[in-house]
């Protein structure tokens, strides 16, 4: 099957916004009555990983590409996996001390798996943004990793930038390509 | 595995904010039918005609096996700039023979059908006007009823070579553009304005970015007890909010944000989306209710959306 251009255009940048919803609601603070900041730690976070990794999945039965098939099955998986762990969490029947690190390493390999697939197939389309949008999220997982570890950091994380760099890449690359 | 089974079999946990969870249930069903109807359109739209990928970036498709004359493409290409500068941005489909449309070879022969069909494939950004030209004459879409009545004055392609449907479509061109009441200026260059729409659009995200960046550094504070690195998560109690002694500092030892950072970035985003849609031209975007269902899934409303959900997150809990 043969997606017009346009279809996969506008898929990357309805999972842009997606992303942008996810990681803004997630990493922003609120201030509570109290004064205190506090995460959201919204149940929409996870399903909409888990709905974005469900989507990823189903490129694989559109795709003609074999590389293109892999990457997006294992971006799936991550995406799926890492939603799962996050909605136990929050729903408070599953906790351990490993789970802070669930949303930094799904960044860093998710980043990973982009700079493969350029690896893969460097004169495909978009390779060069590809490989930005990979060093964006290996970026902002690494950032988040040394926020979970240092326990210490700003009100507002740093990956906020890269992931917001990311999700907005996401919407903007396509729509100009296509303009 | 386990942790996945695990959340299905446990529906609340005391001190739950019920009517919270269950917008956020809707929300979240919500998603999931937007997701299966981008998915379906996306499937039903599908197809293998070349000239549909080609006309996203391109103003006009030119045939593959009987390339056109080149001093032909130059007038053809300019004609089409020049429209585009005049606010006619009409897109052009030389269809020679079968293999020219794809998957879809049965519309070889019937240029308004396939005008019909190529038209839902590249509207995505606007309607815009759209020609097509066969041997058998001419399909049109994106036209008022007086402008693509000319057609029926123009004269079929003298032949069939694609040269013949390339000065049939110059004739054509300028006949639409005149009769929608836009006149054609070629002698201007046309290069620095044909990327304008994909430097603005840039410019726009940069902007946003650093909007984003802006707002970020305008509300953070330096905190030693930020509540997402520290303690441990309470099943059920408030809503999963960490608890630590560090975040009693943050609350009690310094003064609390007047703004909520989540108003102050929904805020840059909705307004980043707003002007982003006025500088592509409102006239993109149209205003009955078909067309505003249409326009959901562009990318400026798309922020504008992701605006309205923070704004609504943010309000105080």
């Amino acid at each position: 099957m043969i997606l017009p251009q346009i279809q996969i255009a506008r898929g990357h940048w309805l999972l842009g916004a997606l992303f942008l919803a996810i990681i803004l609601e997630e990493y922003v603070p609120l201030i509570g009555r109290d004064g205190r900041p506090t995460r959201s730690r919204s149940l929409v976070v996870p399903w909409a990983m888990m709905i974005g990794g469900v989507g990823v999945w189903v490129t694989v039965v559109v795709a003609d590409v074999v590389h293109d098939m892999l990457v997006h099955f294992l971006w799936g998986d991550i995406l799926f996996a890492a939603g799962a762990l996050e909605l136990a969490r929050r729903r408070g029947v599953y906790e351990r001390p490993w789970l802070d690190g669930v949303l930094p390493f799904t960044f860093a390999s998710c980043g990973v798996l982009f700079i493969v697939h350029v690896l893969i197939d460097p004169a495909g389309q978009g390779a060069q943004w590809h490989l930005a949008l990979g060093i964006l999220l290996i970026v902002a997982g690494v950032l988040d990793f040394i926020r979970v570890a240092r326990r210490q950091t700003f009100l507002i994380p740093l990956a906020v930038l890269p992931l917001a760099a990311f999700a907005l890449t996401l919407i903007a690359i396509p729509v100009a390509a296509a303009s | 595995m386990r942790a996945l089974l695990a959340t299905t079999g446990r529906p609340g946990g005391p001190g739950r904010q019920a009517p919270d969870r269950r917008l956020e249930a809707w929300l979240a069903a919500a998603v999931v039918a937007l997701s299966v109807l981008t998915l379906c359109a996306a499937l039903a739209r599908a197809d293998g005609d070349p000239a549909s990928d080609v006309l996203l970036r391109a103003s006009v498709f030119y045939p593959y096996s009987d390339p056109v004359s080149p001093s032909l493409q130059k007038t053809l290409d300019a004609e089409t700039e020049a429209a585009d500068r005049a606010h006619f941005p009409i897109k052009v489909a030389l269809i020679q023979s079968s293999a020219d449309l794809g998957a879809v070879p049965s519309m070889f022969g019937r240029p308004q059908t396939y005008a019909d069909f190529l038209e839902q494939e590249i509207d995505f950004q606007a309607r815009q006007p759209l020609l097509v030209v066969m041997p058998e004459g001419y399909g049109v879409q994106g036209l008022s009823a007086p402008a693509a009545a000319v057609l029926a004055s123009l004269v079929r392609p003298n032949g069939s070579q694609t040269d013949d449907l390339a000065r049939a479509a110059i004739a054509a061109v300028g006949a639409l553009a005149a009769r929608s009441g836009h006149r054609i200026d070629t002698s201007t260059n046309a290069s620095a304005v044909a990327n304008s729409h994909q430097s603005v659009t840039l410019e726009l995200v940069a902007l946003a970015i650093v909007a984003i960046a802006a707002a970020a550094a305008l509300t953070a504070r330096r905190t030693t007890g930020w509540p997402g690195s520290g303690g441990r998560v309470h099943a059920g109690a408030g809503a999963m909010r960490r608890s630590s002694n560090a975040a009693a500092t943050v609350a009690h030892g310094e003064q609390a944000t007047a703004i909520q950072p989540l108003f102050v970035v929904a805020l840059v985003l909705t307004v980043a989306g707003v002007v982003w849609a006025a500088v592509r031209g409102l006239t993109f975007y149209g205003v009955g209710p078909v067309e505003v269902g249409y326009d959901l899934d562009q990318p400026p409303l798309l922020l504008v959306i992701v605006g309205a959900w923070l704004w609504y997150r943010s309000r105080r809990r």
